[in-house]
C-alpha cells in the first residue's frame, strides 16, 4: 500500500540472478580470451628460458626482482579484487555499504563527487557490477602475462588509471578528507598503493638500473610512515583512549574493532577481534603509543637508506602489517561486500620492492634492453658474467614477441569485456528497468478486456475507456493530495510519455484515476496537475467522479483504497495497467516507486518498455 | 646533483611528514558556520475557545521526525465535556494544521508537506463530526493565523509570499496583496517589514500581522479598497525602536487581540494588546520576558495563554514581568523559581490569580513556564509549572487545562487547587510510517 515504502534488499533475488546470469555469459568470452592469453604467456616463458640457456646465461627472467614482485603481487591482487566483486551483495550493496560509508564525514564536494560517480552504478547496477569484475581481472592478467616491454608498461598505466578512478569514486579519496583517518584503518586508501605500484611497473626498464628506484620508494614510504606516526599521535582524535568505562564513548580503534567483529566471519577470527578490542579498551593509551613508535621507527628506518636499518624495518613491517591486517583490518574482504584484502598486503609489496630495489642488482640488468639490443657497459657492482656464445635467432625472438603480444591482447580483451559496457553505462542516462522489477516484481501479462470507466477529466470533460480506442493506455490510480508516492509516479508517467516521443502522443494516453474518497473534486486534480506540471501535457488525463463511480473502478481494477485516521494520508495500492489500442488489458504492474530516485526512475524505463511492446502488437 | 646533507634531509623529512599528516588529518571536525538566531515564529500548537466550544491543535507522534509527526485537532464541547479527536481525514498532515474559527463554519487548513505543495481545506458545520472539502491553491504559511474567516464567511489566507482572499464558498481565491508590495509600501518601509505572520478577516477589511525590524508601532496593517494602513498598537513612550514581531492576530468578541514580541532571541519580551471595538484605541498589556514560545492560545475573553520553554542559558532566573504601560523592569509580580506547583486557584472567567509560584525551572525540574494575560490585566499571571510535555494551555468554562503530548498519547491536566490533576488521556491511532 502507498506510504509503506517499497524496499530493495541488497540480496534482491531478481537482480542478483541477473547479475550472475550476465557474468555467466561474459565468462564464456573471458574464457576464450584467457585460452589465448595463458598458453601464449606460457609459451613466452618457455621460449625465454630456452633463449637464456642457449646464450649460456643464468636462466630466469631479466626483469628486476623488485619490479617482478610488484607486477606479480599486484597482478594477483587485482585478480583477487575482481573475484571479490562477484559476491552476491555487491551488485546492490556496493553503493550503500561500501562507497557511501567511505564518504561519510567528508566535505560536501567529496560527497557530491562520489554520488555523481555512484549515479552510474545506481542506474545500471548489473552492467556496472560485472564491468568492475572484468576490468580488475583483466588488469591483473595483463600484469601477469606481460613481464617486459611496452605492454608491461601499459599494464602499469592501466593499473594507475583504474586505481585513480576507484580511489576517487570508490574510496572517497581513501577517506583522507573525513574524520578519524588512520593508517590502521587503511589511510590513504589501499587502491592508492595499487596506483603507486602501477607507476613503478610503468617505468622504463632502464629506470631499474642502479638503486635509485629502491631508494626513492623507501624514502617515500619512510616519509609516509613518519606522517602516519604524527597523525596517529595527534591528540583529540580518539586514538589515545580505549574504553575503561563501559558507559564512556569508546576510542576510535576500540569502536572500529568492535564494529569489525560484528561482520560475518569465522568464529575464531571474530573471537580474536573481540579479544584485541577488549585489550585496546583497557590499554588504549599504551596500544597507541606502541603503534606510534613502530610507525616512527619504520619511517626513520626507511628514510635512512641504510641497508641494515632498512632490513630491520622490513622485518618489523612484515610482522606489524600482518598483525594489523588480521586484528584491525579483519583481512579486509570479509562480510559479504569486501572489495579487497585491505592496505597491508599492498604496502608490504611496495616495501619489499623498495628493499629489493635497494639491495639487489640483476646480473644482466644492463645487458639486454626491451629492444633486444646488447649494451656494452656493465652494471657497477654487478657480478661478472660469461659472454654469450652466440646471438639468438631473430626468428625465435620474433615468435617470442608475437606470443607475448597475443598474451597481452588476450588479457586486454578481458579488460575490455568490462570497460566497454562500463563506458556505455556511463553515457546512458536511462535507469535500467530491472530496479523497478526488483522492487515490484515483473509485469504480469494479460489478455482480457479492460474494465470500462466513465468519468470526467481534469477539464470537467466526460471521458470513457471507449474514448481512447485506438490509443495505447497507461493507467494508474493516484491520490491528488498525496504527499509521497503519487507525485513521483506521475513524474514517471510523464518520463515514459516523453521517451515515447512526440510522434506517439496521439497514439498513447497516460491516465490516472483518483484514489481518494474524500478529496476527489476536480479542483484537486487540477491543483495536482499544476503542482506536477502536467497541465500542459496533451495526452495526460486525471479522471474523477462520484464516490460510487470511483469505488466501482477501484474494485474493477483490484485497487485497495483505505482512509486512515489521525492525520494519515489515504492508503492505496500502487498499480499500473497497460491497455492496448483495442481496449484489452495487456499488462499489470505493481508500481511502487521504491526507496530512492534510481528505483523510481527505473519505473519510467519499465513502463516505456511495456508500452512499446503493447504498441507493437 | 649534490645530495642535501643529513640535517637538511631530516628537516625536509620532518616537514613533509607533518605536511602529510596535516593533509590526512584535514578531515578533522569541520568548522561550522555561525548560527543565526531562529526567527521567533508562533508555533502551531494552540487552542481557541469560542461560543461553540474549544479547539486545540497539537503535533503528536515522533516530534523528532517530520514524517512521523501527525497533527491532530481536538474538540471540547461546553460545558464540562470531554475532549474528542476530530482530525479531518483524507490528507497527511505532517506539515501542520491551522484553524479558522471565526466564521459560520470551522475551517481547518492542511499545510504543505513532503511533495504536497498546496493546501487542502476541511470545512465543518457540526463541530468536526463531518467535513467537506476545500482548497487553497497555494500552500498556507506555517503560522497559527494563516487562515481566517470573517463572520460573513469571507476568508483570508496567508501563503508563502502573498495574502489571498475568497468569497464565502472558499472556492475562488484571488490575490489580495503580496509581501513585496507590503515591504515596498510607505507604511511597510516605516516599520521595516520582514515577513507576514498573521491574517485576520473582517467583514469589510483584512488585517495583516508582520514582523518589523525597526519600529515602536506593531506591524498590523489594514487592507481595504486597495489601501494599506498601519494600524498596530504603539509601544510605551520612550521605548527604543527595534525588532517587533506580531505572533498572533486574532479576532475576539467584537475586537482584535494581538500578541507581540520584542527582543527576539533566547529571551524575548511578550506583550499583548487589544482593540475592543475595531475602531481603536489599542490597550497595551503588561510585558513578560521569558524563553522560547512553545504555544500561544486564545482565551474566551481575548487574552493569551502561553507556554514558553527554557532558554539557551538553561532557564535563567525565571520570568520577569513588567506592568502594563511601564518600561521593562520588575514592577510586577514575578514567578518564584523552585516553588513547585502550589497555591492559587483559577479565578472566574478562566483567569488565574497571582500564584507567586512556578517559574521557569521549578523544583520539579520542568523547563516550562505557563502564563496568562487577559485584557485589562496589570501583570501576567504565572501559573504553576505545567506538566512535562505540555503543548498548549486551554482556558475555557472556568477551567485551566494543560494539554500534553507524549508520542501518541494526548493528556489533559486540569489546574485544581494549585495542582495539575490528570483528567483525561486519549491514545491516538497514529499511523507511523505512513508518510515515508
Amino acid at each position: 500500500m502507498q506510504g509503506m515504502g517499497g524496499s530493495l534488499s541488497n540480496h534482491n533475488s531478481l537482480i542478483v540472478a541477473a547479475f550472475h546470469s550476465a557474468l555467466r555469459h561474459q565468462i564464456i568470452v573471458v574464457a576464450l580470451l584467457l585460452a589465448v592469453a595463458i598458453p601464449a604467456w606460457a609459451a613466452t616463458v618457455g621460449a625465454g628460458r630456452s633463449l637464456a640457456l642457449a646464450g649460456g646465461r643464468r636462466s630466469g627472467s631479466l626483469e628486476h626482482p623488485a619490479r617482478r614482485l610488484l607486477r606479480i603481487g599486484f597482478g594477483l591482487l587485482w585478480i583477487l579484487d575482481g573475484v571479490l566483486q562477484v559476491q552476491s551483495g555487491m551488485v546492490l550493496g556496493m553503493p550503500t555499504l561500501v562507497v557511501q560509508p567511505a564518504a561519510v564525514g567528508s566535505p560536501g564536494w567529496v560527497v557530491r563527487l562520489v554520488n555523481d560517480g555512484l549515479s552510474v552504478w545506481n542506474r545500471h547496477p548489473v552492467p556496472a557490477a560485472t564491468a568492475v569484475v572484468w576490468i580488475q581481472v583483466g588488469i591483473g592478467v595483463l600484469l601477469l602475462v606481460s613481464p617486459r616491454g611496452q605492454l608491461s608498461q601499459l599494464a602499469g598505466v592501466a593499473s594507475v588509471a583504474w586505481g585513480v578512478l576507484v580511489w576517487v569514486f570508490g574510496e572517497a579519496f581513501g577517506g583522507i578528507f573525513g574524520p578519524g583517518s588512520s593508517w590502521l584503518f587503511g589511510a590513504p586508501g589501499a587502491v592508492l598503493l595499487y596506483c603507486g605500484a602501477g607507476v613503478l611497473v610503468a617505468l622504463p626498464e632502464r629506470a631499474w638500473i642502479g638503486r635509485q628506484v629502491g631508494r626513492v620508494v623507501l624514502a617515500v614510504m619512510g616519509l609516509f610512515f613518519l606522517g602516519m606516526a604524527v597523525l596517529q599521535a595527534w591528540p583529540g582524535r580518539g586514538f589515545w583512549q580505549g574504553q575503561t568505562n563501559p558507559k564512556a564513548v569508546a576510542g576510535s580503534l576500540t569502536s572500529m574493532m568492535q564494529s569489525m567483529a560484528q561482520t560475518p566471519q569465522p568464529g575464531a577470527l571474530a573471537s580474536l577481534l573481540h579479544s584485541f578490542a577488549s585489550f585496546d579498551a583497557a590499554h588504549g593509551w599504551g596500544v597507541n603509543l606502541f603503534v606510534v613508535a613502530v610507525l616512527a621507527f619504520l619511517g626513520a628506518a626507511f628514510l635512512s637508506g641504510r641497508p641494515d636499518l632498512v632490513r630491520a624495518g622490513v622485518v618489523v613491517a612484515v610482522v606489524f602489517c600482518l598483525a594489523v591486517w588480521v586484528v584491525v583490518q579483519d583481512l579486509g574482504f570479509l562480510g559479504g561486500v569486501g572489495t579487497d584484502p585491505g592496505s597491508m598486503i599492498p604496502m608490504l609489496l611496495i616495501i619489499g620492492a623498495g628493499y629489493l630495489g635497494l639491495v639487489h642488482q640483476p646480473v644482466l640488468a644492463a645487458a639486454e634492453m626491451e629492444d633486444g639490443a646488447a649494451v656494452a657497459a656493465p652494471v657497477p657492482g654487478a657480478r661478472p658474467h660469461q659472454a654469450p656464445s652466440g646471438t639468438p635467432g631473430l626468428a625465435h625472438a620474433g615468435v617470442t614477441r608475437a606470443l607475448g603480444v597475443a598474451a597481452a591482447l588476450g588479457a586486454f580483451g578481458v579488460l575490455l569485456v568490462g570497460a566497454v559496457p562500463m563506458a556505455f553505462a556511463t553515457v546512458n542516462t536511462r535507469t535500467d528497468a530491472i530496479l523497478a522489477e526488483g522492487v515490484n516484481g515483473q509485469p504480469q501479462p494479460s489478455d482480457s478486456p479492460a474494465p470500462a470507466f466513465s468519468l470526467v477529466d481534469q477539464r470537467g470533460t466526460p471521458v470513457s475507456l471507449s474514448s481512447f480506442r485506438g490509443r495505447t493506455i497507461a493507467l494508474t490510480f493516484l491520490d491528488p493530495v498525496c504527499t509521497t508516492d503519487c507525485p513521483v509516479i506521475a513524474q514517471e508517467f510523464l518520463q515514459a510519455d516523453t521517451r515515447l516521443g512526440a510522434a506517439a502522443t496521439r497514439k498513447t494516453a497516460f491516465i490516472a484515476i483518483v484514489a481518494n474518497p474524500i478529496y476527489r473534486d476536480v479542483s484537486f486534480v487540477q491543483a495536482f496537475d499544476r503542482q506536477e506540471r502536467l497541465d500542459t501535457t496533451p495526452n495526460w488525463y486525471f479522471l474523477t467522479g462520484s464516490l460510487s463511480q470511483l469505488t466501482g473502478e477501484w474494485n474493477a481494477y483490484g485497487v485497495q483504497v483505505q482512509t486512515l485516521d489521525a492525520g494519515a494520508m489515504v492508503a492505496h495500492s500502487n498499480n499500473a495497467f497497460v491497455i492496448d489500442a483495442d481496449g484489452r488489458l495487456r499488462d499489470s504492474l505493481a508500481f511502487d516507486p521504491g526507496p530512492d530516485s534510481a528505483t523510481s526512475a527505473s519505473l519510467a524505463t519499465l513502463l516505456d518498455q511495456v508500452m512499446r511492446a503493447a504498441m507493437r502488437t | 646533483m649534490r645530495r642535501p646533507g643529513r640535517l637538511a634531509r631530516a628537516a625536509i623529512a620532518a616537514g613533509i611528514a607533518v605536511g602529510s599528516a596535516g593533509l590526512s588529518g584535514c578531515g578533522s571536525s569541520t568548522t561550522t558556520t555561525a548560527v543565526r538566531p531562529p526567527a521567533l515564529v508562533a508555533p502551531l500548537d494552540t487552542s481557541v475557545t469560542g461560543p461553540a466550544g474549544t479547539w486545540a491543535v497539537l503535533g503528536m507522534g515522533d516530534l523528532g521526525q517530520p514524517d512521523n509527526t501527525f497533527w491532530q485537532t481536538f474538540y471540547l464541547r461546553p460545558p464540562g465535556g470531554q475532549w474528542t479527536l476530530r482530525t479531518p481525514p483524507g490528507v497527511a498532515d505532517n506539515g501542520g494544521l491551522v484553524i479558522a474559527n471565526g466564521g459560520p463554519q470551522l475551517v481547518v487548513g492542511f499545510l504543505p508537506s513532503n511533495l504536497l505543495q498546496f493546501s487542502p481545506l476541511a470545512l465543518s458545520t457540526d463541530d468536526g463530526a463531518t467535513y467537506q472539502t476545500g482548497l487553497v491553491p497555494d500552500g498556507l504559511a506555517a503560522v497559527p493565523d494563516a487562515l481566517s474567516v470573517s463572520s460573513t464567511g469571507v476568508a483570508v489566507a496567508l501563503t508563502g509570499d502573498q495574502v489571498v482572499t475568497s468569497p464565502p464558498e472558499l472556492g475562488n481565491w484571488q490575490p489580495l496583496v503580496a509581501l513585496a508590495a507590503v515591504e515596498a509600501s510607505t507604511v511597510g518601509r516605516s516599520c521595516g517589514v520582514q515577513r507576514l505572520t498573521a491574517v485576520t478577516a473582517l467583514p469589510n477589511a483584512a488585517l495583516l500581522g508582520a514582523d518589523c525590524t525597526h519600529t515602536t508601532t506593531a506591524g498590523v496593517f489594514a487592507v481595504a479598497g486597495g489601501v494599506l494602513r498601519l494600524v498596530g498598537p504603539q509601544l510605551p513612550v520612550g521605548t527604543a525602536a527595534g525588532a517587533l514581531d506580531v505572533l498572533r492576530l486574532v479576532p475576539y468578541r467584537h475586537g482584535l487581540a494581538v500578541l507581540l514580541a520584542t527582543n527576539p532571541g533566547p529571551r524575548p519580551t511578550y506583550r499583548a494588546a487589544w482593540e475592543p471595538t475595531l475602531s481603536g484605541p489599542w490597550t497595551l498589556g503588561p510585558a513578560l520576558t521569558s524563553g522560547r514560545l512553545l504555544s500561544a492560545s486564545l482565551t474566551p475573553a481575548g487574552g493569551f495563554a502561553i507556554v514558553t520553554g527554557e532558554t539557551e542559558t538553561g532557564g535563567g532566573t525565571g520570568a520577569t514581568a513588567a506592568g502594563a504601560g511601564g518600561t521593562s523592569g520588575e514592577t510586577g509580580a514575578t514567578g518564584k523559581p523552585g516553588a513547585g506547583r502550589t497555591t492559587g486557584e483559577p479565578g472566574a472567567g478562566g483567569t488565574t490569580g497571582e500564584t507567586g509560584a512556578g517559574g521557569t525551572t521549578g523544583a520539579s525540574g520542568s523547563p516550562l513556564l505557563a502564563a496568562v494575560v487577559e485584557p485589562g490585566a496589570a501583570v501576567w499571571s504565572v501559573l504553576p509549572t505545567p506538566p512535562t510535555g505540555t503543548a498548549a494551555l486551554v482556558i475555557a468554562g472556568g477551567r485551566t487545562e494543560a494539554l500534553g503530548v507524549e508520542g501518541a498519547a494526548f493528556t489533559d491536566d486540569r489546574l485544581m487547587t494549585g495542582r495539575w490533576v490528570a483528567v483525561q488521556t486519549i491514545t491516538v491511532p497514529i499511523a507511523f510510517g505512513s508518510s515515508s
